[in-house]
């Protein structure tokens, strides 16, 4: 049901789009308005919860230790998952940020009944599937900065250079589209046909899995199929970026407004969302910090001093005469 | 093909759950899936709210007038107080990784033992209390109405987990369900919904000094008689002082230990040890517990009882503390004590009397692991030992989920069980060290009422115990926990049944070799050594 | 091997699985989904005793076409009956999944009993598989009891030495060993 819920409104703001800018000629809405619209709800919302996280105290070290702790010089201490000092820290969370560690781990030694044999792990491929999803993002939104640079730095150049190094139909195939499209069908395949996964998904996990999926099939309708104007298209985006924005006197394809405009939706939307994990997993305690809070003090910031043991003055009070009796030392004689 | 007649025994009984969603199956309590409530009279001395006479099982509840304000009130206080929750509430993808990571979920199938779905149980709540899409959306942005069954719900779930912080380790963004848990009961606590269990201690641990409420006298009357036992053992009368100013070291260790199987065998061990170095240290009655349950129920609760343990140092005068085998006690003092407690600059890093080594790793709390001490004994041939007096054991090593977890004692326990024991087996790698299971027992879930769900949490468990029993003829499962040690016991006797349970100093009390003892016939349990009867008997 | 044994051999596989398919379908869809797919021994240590349970029953039943006996069939129908023993079921839904084995075979062999006429051997497998309900029943008792046993244990075990202490309880036994 949130599946088909998501699918309809993604579809919605397809046809919005399509109409909006085609029929009704919105262009300038869609072209310029929207996009600097969705941009500053982006930043805006994206700094204010980062900081809003930020300003919340982290009240105790909690970090989950993940292996053996750095205590005596003999003991071989596992500095990356369990750091005892920040680069320790940062390698933990580079490994996290970088190679999804936490996910990986899911690969444990498959021993079955008639012998050790590699069995279906669910999670690694969770683990694999994921991570190109997510670096093909950043690989097609990095080779995106050509629109928005002049001259295009050379990095972007030899980044489009070898993501299409196949030399695949014209004009020629990004190995990233491929990449990105498969990875998404295979999480949306995943929360529909893993019963577990299914059980607990709910709209906001199906909706930027189509939004994504949307902004994916409408970029590549425009370069494979409707082959848009990329000098007009340039010239549009650059506009944006100069703060000088025109719509181009060279027509350009309506799937390009339906792909701007979903993109848009996406950061707008991005703020609000669990899309947010990207801020939130630099953040975690149980991650972000090393396991030293037995070494030096971890400052609490709300510390309530008032809050007192019960005294052993009052221990003693309450037991005196037994402690004496049985020989126990005490400090105030009955 | 002929149609045969349907299988009469089959139809009466429906054996699948619909596939409802999970906002629409209310909770469920039957006997042995939760733990008894909190009792008037132990409220009213904690000042906890609402105390009352109630039971899980009745319709009304009897909260409190306002308690939804209540409850609101707190998740907001809480979101502000804790940047853990606040980004645990908001980041989770729902990926499903932490979702079969669940000892109970794994035993038991409840898919609200997912640890996912317990955090949307709370978070749920949050989106429609506190974002934007869940007031506007509702249930299509995921979030519902606090409603009465909601914490019943909550009551039931949140109790049903350990605490144990499994499925932490395998979260791509570390979403801690601990501390998920930790909320929802301080939550529940405001109006008045926790556990006996874990609040009577809590009230004994405060006045008396130990959950059980062992009074000073009957502590020290319990200590004579273990070092009766132990001469009775092994020929040596060890002298044990309490109470005392000036000592060197304070011990302190969890009272369960004291009076309960196999417990006191590892306070025998204790003794033993202490006996063979000579040190100078102390045991105390007011700090005669290790373990905290206020981390089960408020981080208030956890701070008052854990500020003992420095108000005593302070009041004896000891240069440094020393900690014995318990889960959450370390977990406590490892990422707690001294942040709620602390600067503890009237004590010294803890230096070992024997070896001279200097612990750093302790430089901030002060307060050492027995087994850090130990090893370090061993490692610097220290100790006489006679690995053969615990040849009838076949030992396999249990980490506890929070040594393992939260704080990483990894290696220090092997490397003193590989010295005193002849035979070793680990359990398989997906079993131990930090992907440990958990025993079903922690969070204050080891009482008796909640003994069926507990062996359904334990079976992953006892399921790698019962595979080195088969394999390696295992017989004993050693832990550094006194709460293991009350529930793995019966854990094995239900899935792995021939396998004992026993602690770290346990094995290590029965191969030291105290200078002037007797020829040992027995071990610690007053069982007969193999290979060293008398000859008479024989 | 005698006629139902034999009527079993030809499709022992099928059999389990089907059995296998049949029992776990008595837990949440979802959770049957994870149990199924999930193959590590120790991470899902559920579906691997069943399987190891079942396997060893259909091992067995192949072996003999005699009357089951405890001795045998005990060891194998433990491994299922002692984990569904704790699973929140009542007594007859933590047994039923035996009676699902008799589905499984007609499911699996239905075809060849009608068309060769198997009856009778189908009525024994049936028959021998009714005495299998009867050892379940009683491995089932065997457990409940232990977790009542394990519940008064603990109870024990935690105040038996402080009554003792508190000189509540006389011990007429010279300190007797602990086990």
């Amino acid at each position: 049901m949130a599946a088909f819920y998501s699918f309809f409104v993604v579809l919605a703001l397809v046809v919005l789009a399509w109409a909006g800018a085609g029929e009704a000629g919105w262009k300038g809405l869609f072209g310029i308005y929207i996009p600097y619209l969705a941009l500053l709800v982006f930043l805006f919302g994206f700094l204010s919860k980062i900081l809003n996280w930020a300003k919340t105290p982290v009240p105790f070290c909690i970090p989950t230790t993940g292996g053996q702790q750095k205590s005596l010089p003999w003991i071989k201490n596992n500095p990356w998952d369990n750091p005892y000092n920040t680069s320790g820290t940062v390698i933990r969370m580079a490994l996290e940020v970088l190679t999804f560690r936490s996910l990986f781990r899911n690969t444990s030694v498959q021993l079955q009944q008639d012998g050790p044999k590699v069995g279906y792990n669910s999670a690694k491929w969770l683990w694999l599937f994921a991570l190109m999803f997510h670096y093909s993002f950043l690989l097609i939104l990095l080779r995106h900065l050509r629109l928005f640079t002049n001259p295009v730095p050379m990095p972007i150049l030899k980044l489009e250079f070898f993501d299409s190094i196949l030399q695949i139909g014209v004009p020629v195939l990004y190995q990233s589209d491929m990449i990105f499209v498969v990875a998404i069908l295979f999480l949306f395949l995943r929360r529909v046909f893993d019963g577990k996964v299914n059980y607990i998904s709910i709209m906001s996990d199906y909706f930027p899995l189509f939004l994504i999926l949307a902004i994916a099939l409408s970029g590549m309708w425009m370069r494979y199929i409707a082959k848009v104007d990329v000098i007009a298209v340039k010239e549009l985006t650059m506009g944006l970026v100069t703060l000088h924005p025109v719509i181009p006197k060279d027509p350009i394809d309506i799937s390009f407004y339906v792909h701007i405009f979903l993109v848009s939706v996406l950061f707008m939307y991005f703020p609000f969302s669990k899309l947010m994990h990207m801020g939130g997993v630099f953040l975690s305690p149980t991650r972000n910090m090393p396991n030293f809070s037995r070494r030096q003090m971890w400052v609490n910031p709300w510390n309530d001093p008032a809050i007192k043991p019960h005294s052993y003055a009052a221990y003693e009070d309450d037991f005196r005469e037994k402690m004496i009796e049985a020989g126990l030392p005490v400090d105030k004689k009955a | 093909m002929a149609k045969y007649p349907p299988p009469e025994e089959l139809i009466k009984i429906n054996y699948s759950t619909p596939p409802t969603s999970w906002m629409d199956v209310p909770p469920e309590f039957k006997p042995g899936n939760f733990s008894y409530p909190g009792k008037p009279d132990i409220l009213k001395y904690l000042g906890l709210p609402n105390p009352r006479v109630w039971s899980p099982t009745d319709d009304d509840w009897k909260l409190p007038e306002n308690w939804k304000e209540i409850i609101t009130e707190g998740f907001r206080e809480r979101l502000e107080k804790y940047r853990s929750f606040k980004i645990f509430m908001d980041v989770c993808v729902r990926c499903g990784a932490c979702a079969d990571k669940c000892h109970f979920f794994i035993g038991g199938g409840d898919p609200k033992n997912m640890p996912v779905l317990r955090a949307e149980l709370l978070r749920s709540i949050y989106r429609g209390d506190f974002t934007m899409a869940g007031k506007i959306l509702g249930r299509l942005a995921g979030a519902r109405k606090l409603e009465i069954d909601v914490v019943k719900e909550w009551f039931l779930y949140f109790y049903q987990c350990t605490e144990c912080r499994r499925c932490s380790l395998f979260c791509p963004y570390g979403i801690d369900t601990a501390e998920i848990t930790m909320m929802a009961r301080e939550l529940l606590t405001l109006v008045g919904c926790n556990i006996n269990w874990i609040l009577e201690p809590a009230a004994n641990c405060n006045r008396t000094g130990n959950h059980l409420g062992i009074q000073p006298h009957a502590y020290k009357d319990m200590m004579e008689f273990l070092a009766e036992d132990i001469e009775t053992v092994t020929g040596v009368k060890v002298n044990p002082s309490v109470n005392r100013k000036g000592a060197e070291i304070l011990f302190i260790t969890p009272s369960g230990d004291i009076f309960a199987d196999p417990g006191i065998y590892t306070y025998m061990g204790y003794m033993i040890l202490f006996e063979y170095l000579g040190i100078d240290y102390t045991w105390s009655t007011y700090a005669s517990e290790g373990g905290n349950f206020g981390l089960f129920t408020s981080d208030t609760m956890m701070k008052k009882l854990n500020a003992k343990m420095y108000h005593e140092a302070k009041r004896l005068g000891v240069k440094w503390i020393l900690g014995g085998e318990c889960g959450h006690m370390w977990r406590v003092i490892n990422q707690y004590m001294l942040t709620m407690n602390g600067p503890a600059d009237f004590l010294e890093t803890p230096v070992s009397p024997i070896t001279g080594t200097k612990f750093d790793a302790a430089a901030g709390t002060k307060m050492l692991h027995i087994t850090e001490f130990t090893a370090d004994l061993i490692k610097n041939n220290k100790l006489k030992l006679d690995p053969y007096r615990n040849a009838n054991f076949k030992v396999t090593y249990h980490d506890s989920c929070n040594t393992a977890r939260g704080m990483g004692l990894l290696e220090e326990p092997r490397y003193v069980i590989k010295n005193v024991v002849p035979e070793f087996y680990e359990m398989p790698d997906n079993a131990i060290r930090e992907q440990t299971f958990c025993c079903g027992g922690g969070a204050g879930l080891n009482n008796e009422e909640f003994t069926e769900t507990r062996l359904r949490g334990g079976l992953p468990r006892g399921n790698a115990v019962k595979y080195v029993r088969d394999t390696h003829g295992v017989n004993t499962l050693a832990c550094i926990c006194a709460i293991d040690r009350a529930t793995l016991p019966p854990l094995c006797n239900y899935w792995a049944p021939g396998v004992g349970v026993c602690g770290v100093h346990e094995l290590v009390g029965n191969a030291l070799i105290l200078d002037g003892e007797k020829k040992r016939t027995m071990d610690l349990r007053q069982n007969p050594l193999p290979g060293f009867e008398d000859e008479e008997e024989e | 091997m005698t006629v139902s044994s034999s009527l079993l051999a030809q499709k022992k596989d099928d059999i389990l699985a089907r059995w296998f398919e049949l029992t776990l379908a008595t837990y949440a869809p979802e959770t049957a989904v994870l149990w199924k797919k999930q193959k590590d021994r120790f991470a899902n240590p559920v579906a691997y005793r069943f399987k190891t349970g079942m396997t060893g029953v259909l091992d067995e039943m192949v072996k003999s076409s005699e009357t089951p006996t405890a001795a045998v069939f005990e060891p194998h129908l433990d491994e299922i009956v002692r984990v569904r023993a704790v699973q929140d079921f009542t007594p007859a839904q933590a047994v039923a999944f035996i009676y699902l084995l008799k589905q499984a075979c007609r499911d699996t062999l239905w075809k060849d009993v009608s068309e060769n006429g198997r009856f009778t051997e189908l009525f024994e497998l049936e028959s021998r598989i009714d005495v299998l309900g009867l050892i379940c029943l009683d491995i089932y008792c065997k457990c409940r009891e232990k977790l009542f046993q394990i519940r008064i244990d603990q109870i024990n075990t935690q105040y038996s030495r402080l009554l003792k202490r508190a000189g509540l309880v006389c011990d007429f036994a010279p300190e007797a060993p602990e086990s």
